[in-house]
């Protein structure tokens, strides 16, 4: 297919791009704070685009566009969810994580507790949620790249794999960052012009689009289905982990450390937010174009699940040339992603594991780095063995669990460390890791891993007593967790916690003043 | 936006009395941060609740009222059409309205305090 070149000749491009990046980043990469951090010189403008790349995965264009192709309105349901989350950050989290804090959640959660057994637990649950993400991206990027390049499935997986590694490897933050920008520059840019394609096809009227494909498929495209979240209290669980499960991405939070104060860390949280609520209504109308312009019989037929519906109406709308960009940029979209994500897996374990628990908090920088450059061949390495080794399932769900793992085990100790004056250890260790358990428990549990993965008949285990008919476990999971750490906080005193509650509550006003870094003067005022 | 105005203006009882060593300049620096710290909190939390209730209302609406939520206005748009779009906005104004609530009257307060 001549469209396949273009498509490679776009997405060599691209690695030529981030790699100059990282090369130039890779010179400017000599301490941790610079490996996790950027060095905190990232503007507002740059972190919102970056925040951006870093979260909007294949998924998001591909996927809910699939899903809008073969159900409407319901693909909504997910791009609604992955953004309410936004404000929860914004007003909760995100100042006091950015003046506490240095690499990672676990910073602020560990701040007025006992070091070692708090960031012990923040990584069983940090670790958790990126490995399943990983390994979601990884076997969706696999078999993507299969279908849009023609690549054999094990290549895709080592040469992404192997990309992302030269990224943070040697370019750490700095570079990571900047792909995560050049990305979603190109994701939003694609999608604009493939959504205002559509619109000419009807007068620039969004409602003459859904009008037609109504005329077309019937009203039921306009309306609220149960194929694509089914069961009552099973879309308000869904609702819950999305929601809190975003607002505690170890990947997302880690950014508030990239700009240099809580002020610009608070802007970047609202440009990410009006960039990816944008994109998410452009996608609507790609995927509602592609109903009408494709044909969800036609995007079946592609293969993938689906998820060939916007290239598809890329090839449609705008020819071989669009086609091939869009292809590339859904390469460069999953590659940005787990760069992004093995980063904050390294960060958990070198920042909390190493440093802070095996060296009790006194390791060299040069330790550090050597320690993270480690950790992120052990990550990537692992990262390409489980993406091979799951090839061909179906790990859907695994997205969906490391955001009910985020939610219930990084969500309630953060907020209540922030927060709550009596947290104690034991409470901020056992709420996470009840998080943890309770979510992998019941999602074992629940007909999709008894039904839809290890094949079982419905009838035969609806009436086993242990079995959860919910697909969604924050429903029980996140107040489960929060219970804990609260009765947990009563029964146990910690005097060390309380007294240094009004120290960290100054921390969270003011920001790391005196810090041991004396701040280098800027020229330029970043907002 | 009305949002902004109320967290400023309603002072929970027991700050009240150190708001007006505030304003008469009697208060010492950790009181005023205790202040300022619970202020923020309280409007965070606000539209914490905001964003909560305008989601779980929706999401609500989905799970236990499809019929309602799928009634067609006029050809081509139903009502969660026009609500789904409506909670994306939402999210990003009340990202908005902290954003210029904290840059106005958090920062000020944060800058004195620091000096």
């Amino acid at each position: 297919m001549g469209s396949n070149t273009l498509s490679i000749g776009f997405f060599f491009a691209f690695m030529a791009l981030t790699l100059a990046i990282t090369y130039w980043a890779a010179r400017r990469t000599r301490t941790t704070e610079h490996f996790f951090a950027a060095g905190g010189e990232v503007t507002p403008w740059q972190n919102g685009w970056a925040l951006a790349g870093d979260f909007l995965s294949a998924g998001a264009l591909l996927g809910i566009a699939g899903i809008v192709t073969s159900n409407g309105f319901d693909g909504m349901i997910y791009s609604i969810g992955w953004l309410v989350g936004w404000p929860i950050i914004l007003f909760l989290i995100v100042e006091p994580l950015r003046n506490v804090g240095r690499f990672t959640f676990a910073d602020v959660v560990a701040y007025r507790l006992r070091q070692r057994p708090v960031r012990l637990a923040g990584a069983v649950g940090t670790i958790a949620v990126i490995l399943f993400y990983l390994i979601a991206q990884m076997v969706a990027t696999g078999s993507l790249i299969k279908l849009l390049f023609g690549l054999p499935y094990i290549w895709s997986v080592v040469v992404v794999g192997g990309v992302m590694l030269i990224y943070v490897l040697f370019g750490g933050m700095l570079a990571t960052t900047w792909v995560q920008v050049v990305k979603a520059a190109l994701l939003m840019a694609g999608g604009v012009v493939l959504a205002l394609l559509v619109l000419t096809h009807f007068d620039m009227s969004p409602l003459k689009l859904f009008a037609a494909a109504s005329e077309k498929y019937g009203a039921r495209v306009l309306q609220p289905g149960s194929k694509v979240v089914s069961g009552r209290w099973d879309a308000i669980s869904l609702g819950i982990g999305l929601m809190f499960g975003t607002a505690a991405m170890p990947h997302v939070l880690m950014r508030a450390y990239t700009v240099k104060d809580s002020k610009a860390a608070r802007l970047s949280i609202l440009y990410a937010t009006g960039l990816i609520g944008l994109f998410h209504l452009m996608v609507f109308i790609i995927g509602f174009g592609a109903m009408v312009l494709v044909g969800p019989e036609a995007v079946a037929k592609a293969g993938g699940g689906g998820n060939m519906a916007a290239p598809l109406l890329a090839l449609t709308v705008g020819g071989n040339a669009f086609f091939g960009f869009i292809c590339a940029v859904s390469f460069a979209t999953m590659l940005a992603v787990v760069a992004g994500l093995t980063l904050s897996g390294v960060a958990t374990l070198c920042h909390d594991v190493w440093t802070n628990v095996v060296r009790n908090g006194s390791a060299s920088e040069a330790e550090q780095l050597r320690i993270a450059r480690v950790a992120t061949v052990a990550i990537s390495i692992l990262a390409i063995v489980l993406g091979i080794a799951f090839e061909g399932q179906n790990v859907a769900f695994m997205a969906g669990l490391a955001f009910s793992i985020a939610c219930a085990a990084n969500f309630p100790s953060l907020v209540l460390a922030i927060t709550w004056r009596r947290l104690t250890t034991s409470a901020a260790v056992a709420s996470i890791l009840v998080g943890t358990i309770s979510s992998l428990v019941l999602i074992y549990l629940s007909p999709t891993i008894q039904v839809d993965i290890l094949g079982k008949p419905l009838a035969q285990v609806e009436h086993e007593w242990w079995f959860v008919s919910l697909r969604n476990p924050a429903i029980i999971s996140l107040p489960l967790s929060f219970c804990v750490a609260i009765v947990l906080s009563l029964i146990t005193t910690e005097a060390n916690a309380d007294a240094t509650f009004d120290e960290m509550q100054e921390r969270m006003l003011l920001g790391p003043l005196q810090a041991s870094v004396p701040p280098r003067p800027r020229t330029k005022s970043a907002a | 936006m009305h949002a902004p105005g109320r967290g400023a203006r309603k002072i929970p009882q027991d700050v009240r009395g150190d708001v007006t060593a505030i304003i008469s300049g009697n208060a010492d620096p950790a009181q005023r941060g205790a202040v300022l710290a619970k202020k923020r909190l309280k409007f965070a939390l606000v539209l914490s609740a905001a964003m909560v209730v305008i989601y779980f209302g929706f999401m609500g609406l989905f799970a236990f009222d499809k019929p309602l939520l799928g009634t067609v206005l006029a050809p081509g748009l139903s009502l969660c059409i026009v609500l789904g779009p409506l909670v994306i906005i939402s999210s990003f104004l009340l990202c908005l309205a902290y954003v210029i609530w904290a840059n106005r009257v958090f920062d000020s307060g944060v800058r004195k305090l620091a000096r």
